[in-house]
């Protein structure tokens, strides 16, 4: 339906645009736009029904949510935290396109797009879009954020998602192309995942004095306040374009990492939203003050083998280790039922996952000690796993997993390490298995491209090689989507089969709501967009 | 006693120098550091990562490093947070409201309920009040105060209803707003300090009660009341004062399980953070300010020595 609205709105834009420029009369101009006109306010009625049947949605109001840890800094482009992305993307900061509520790819603040040869494309901005600062978007930011983006003396650790776009040049007002070194299929959805991707506006230091504490973006919130690690207050953007949202005027964040706080806060009314664990959501069962939203993410828990040494340098030690585990008990006992099991593209992400009925896992501990024995591990052996303290679902997962693989005769020595150490640790590759998260992405080139590449950074496998790479640059190259499942498809078979990686499971978000709060909805990337639709029935 | 508390204030300096010195190599002993912090373990790249190790000037020497910092103190400037570039003074001066409200109210709160306990204990043995005051105790020192803190807001939530102010309620704008507010952290807080007080006093009193001049005091007829209050009860809160001094250093130093439990922003808290995040900036320059507060609480119970007990004179 609102891909309708927006269609519509492009539709009269371009209607006037026509009109002024002399290329339809005054009684065309007339009846064309009554057509729309009568089109879109019948369609608006059959949209509003919905909202008409759970109570007409009231506009205003002050929220007081609760955010689960301190984001630090909320710079979109130097800041490329998991707190930090999920606090301000969204919200506060937009760009080119963005996921809607079913997880589709929609337009965000550009309205068409054409890929008139696999390395241009031409991006047709929204027109009267409003920054918060007041200025209207215009294609000279779209020039600026690239040139902002590759800037040496700007940190952007997420400029690798657009390293192939060479050039962006403004061919109007409303028009930029971008001229890339080779093709980028997933382009389009990279500016949906907003990573390096908010637009900022070219004059942002005209307005505020820093980005670490400050926004300005073209979000329907404002940042009011931010007073790191105390709360940030965001406030409704009156300019925002997708009007009418935002309903509520105000939305006070408090950062509470300690759940049971959180969920006080929730039974006594202090608090409207919080972030639950399984746990904690089964806490407030029965409660008829608080609805519990589930959504399922992209989020997942995996353990990682160090293929660089003995003894997971042997893809058979691997694959009895994957025949050993029982990944529905895990999600069972760690995840209490919140999670399903997933291949390396979580289910959800598009065509390219592969579905769960589909993936080989199956627990068989006979093949499993075959396996080791062929490997000259008749007996078992002994590894360490690294996991982070902040993490509880990765000690969790690497304790259950110790447990089964015990009858083979493996011994897993687990060592929680606090944040810094186990990243110092990690990139001294010093671990047989790490215990990691895969925070929510929105293509398959996003784990792919960067942690599978065997010469890559992010690669703490050390697997990989020259073959599997040209797999991966192939798949990214195409824009089609059909052409690029077929090649994801073998690259996660691939994957499967030679086990650099144990995928646990997939999580649900979960999150708590005050009964008084209509409208959200929870987002498959663990963010917020659903806060624009909130509104509050006080 | 003017030229005595010249001498303490100036040996803080030579404290201050070696505290900075031993956070700054300590520091830099720990694995990772800020960049790795940032870069996490999603998307590594090992060239962004030095860019942010270049602007933050970790690759130069330590000597370089160390320079720059303590020039900067000299000059009243602690630097700036590695992560947000906020100004680390400011950062400590928000918090600090915050921090003196928790370990004064705490102090208070713990003193005025545990020495008297204490007192009555000492001078009751084995009476059942001796033995609420030692049970009271032993629970106190028994029971993590995090444990207090959960059980306090499961239990106002659940059956009290209690609604809690998002932010710090100033204590001069609203005092009653400030003490619902504060409350529950105060109690758990004061649960332990409470325990401690109780058993020195008890102790203390206990131990002076048994002196000579006591007996003698009692010999020539003096009241109960005025035997404990003038002559026993200053030389018994001598050790009791220690103890609260000690306390109050602690309680300055910041609280960070129970702020992080009751989302009080307070010192502690920031250090905590600091750590988390590896911002050098920010935990050298709590360090310090935790340092200077030890330095000062420990002088004021020295001075106060010497009210208490007049034999005691500092020149």
């Amino acid at each position: 339906m609102k891909r309708f609205f927006e269609q519509a709105s492009s539709d009269l834009d371009a209607l006037v645009k026509d009109f002024r420029g002399g290329a339809v009369s005054r009684r065309e101009f007339i009846r064309r736009g009554a057509a729309l006109g009568f089109m879109v306010s019948s369609l608006a009625a059959i949209a509003a029904a919905p909202a008409a049947a759970q109570g007409a949605v009231k506009r205003g109001g002050k929220s007081i949510w609760s955010l689960p840890g301190n984001p630090v800094g909320i710079n979109p482009i130097e800041s490329p935290g998991g707190l930090t992305r999920d606090t301000i993307y969204d919200t506060v900061y937009e760009s080119l396109f963005r996921y809607d509520k079913d997880f589709n790819l929609v337009p965000a603040l550009a309205v068409k797009h054409e890929n008139p040869n696999p390395t241009t494309w031409r991006f047709h901005l929204r027109q009267g879009v409003k920054f918060h600062h007041g200025r209207e978007l215009d294609s000279e930011d779209i020039v600026f954020w690239h040139k902002n983006l590759f800037d040496p003396d700007i940190i952007a650790p997420h400029k690798t998602y657009f390293s192939n776009v060479k050039e962006v040049v403004a061919l109007d007002k409303y028009t930029v192309e971008f001229r890339l070194s080779d093709p980028l299929g997933p382009l389009l959805r990279n500016f949906g995942q907003l990573f390096g991707a908010s637009i900022l506006p070219r004059d942002w230091r005209d307005a505020v004095p820093d980005l670490n504490l400050h926004a300005v973006g073209t979000g329907p919130f404002k940042v009011k306040e931010f007073k790191p690690p105390s709360h940030i207050i965001y406030a409704r953007h009156e300019d925002y374009w997708d009007d009418p949202l935002p309903y509520l005027d105000e939305v006070f964040l408090r950062i509470l990492p300690d759940e049971e706080t959180r969920i006080g806060g929730l039974r006594t009314g202090s608090l409207q939203y919080a972030n639950l664990t399984p746990d904690g959501s089964r806490r407030l069962a029965g409660n008829k003050n608080v609805q519990v939203v589930r959504t399922r993410s992209s989020l997942v828990y995996t353990h990682m083998f160090n293929t660089r040494k003995p003894p997971f340098d042997d893809v058979r030690v691997r694959k009895a280790i994957d025949r050993a585990i029982d990944r529905e008990a895990v999600i069972e006992k760690v995840a209490a039922g919140e999670g399903m099991l997933t291949g390396p593209v979580p289910t959800g992400m598009g065509k390219f996952y592969i579905p769960a009925n589909e993936l080989p896992y199956k627990r068989d501990l006979d093949e499993a000690r075959s396996l080791l024995a062929a490997a000259g591990y008749p007996n078992g052996f002994e590894a360490t796993v690294i996991t982070r303290t902040t993490i509880p679902q990765n000690i969790q997962c690497s304790v259950i997993m110790a447990e089964q693989v015990r009858p083979l005769g493996i011994k897993l020595n687990i060592e929680q390490l606090e944040g810094g150490v186990f990243s110092a640790r990690s990139k001294a590759h010093d671990f047989n298995l790490m215990a990691n998260i895969w925070s929510p992405r929105v293509d398959p080139d996003a784990y792919f491209g960067r942690t599978f590449l065997h010469k890559s950074n992010s690669n703490w496998m050390g697997w990989g090689y020259p073959e599997f790479d040209k797999l991966i640059f192939e798949a990214r190259m195409h824009a089609d989507e059909d052409k690029r499942v077929p090649l994801y498809r073998r690259i996660q078979e691939q994957i499967m089969d030679e086990v650099p990686v144990i995928w646990w499971y997939q999580a649900n978000i979960i999150e708590g709501l005050s009964s008084k709060l209509k409208g959200y909805w929870g987002s498959y990337l663990g963010r917020r967009p659903g806060m624009k639709e909130t509104w509050l029935d006080a | 006693m003017t030229q005595y508390i010249v001498r303490r204030l100036l040996l803080l300096v030579p404290v201050l120098i070696g505290a900075s010195l031993v956070i700054f190599l300590l520091l830099r002993l720990l694995p990772g550091d800020v960049s790795d912090v940032i870069m996490g373990t999603d998307d590594v790249e090992l060239e962004v990562q030095q860019q942010i190790r270049e602007k933050l000037g970790l690759d130069d020497p330590l000597h370089v490093q160390y320079g720059k910092w303590f020039w900067g103190i000299l000059q009243g400037d602690l630097g700036r947070s590695m992560r947000t570039e906020a100004p680390v003074m400011t950062m400590i001066i928000e918090r600090l409201p915050i921090t003196f409200e928790i370990a004064l109210m705490c102090i208070v709160v713990s003193t005025v309920i545990a020495v008297p306990l204490g007192v009555v204990s000492a001078f009751f043995p084995n009476s059942w009040l001796d033995t609420f005051a030692r049970v009271f105790a032993m629970i106190g020192l028994s029971v993590p105060n995090f444990l207090v803190a959960t059980l306090l807001i499961l239990f106002t939530s659940l059956y009290l209803q209690w609604y809690t102010e998002p932010t710090w309620v100033n204590p001069f704008v609203d005092p009653l707003g400030s003490l619902k507010q504060m409350i529950l952290p105060i109690i758990a807080l004061s649960t332990h300090m409470m325990a401690i007080i109780t058993r020195m006093m008890r102790s203390s009193l206990l131990e002076v009660l048994r002196q000579d001049y006591i007996r003698t005091g009692r010999s020539k007829g003096l009241g109960e009341g005025s035997l404990i209050t003038v002559h026993a009860l200053k030389n018994a809160f001598i050790p009791v004062l220690t103890v609260i001094g000690l306390q109050l250093g602690n309680l300055l130093a910041g609280t960070v399980i129970i702020e992080q439990i009751f989302a009080l922003p307070g010192v502690g808290w920031l250090l905590l953070h600091g750590v988390y995040q590896r911002d050098y900036t920010v935990i050298q320059g709590t360090v310090l300010f935790i340092t200077v507060m030890y330095a000062l609480v420990n002088l004021a119970v020295d001075l106060l020595y010497s009210y208490l007990d007049p034999r005691i004179r500092y020149r």
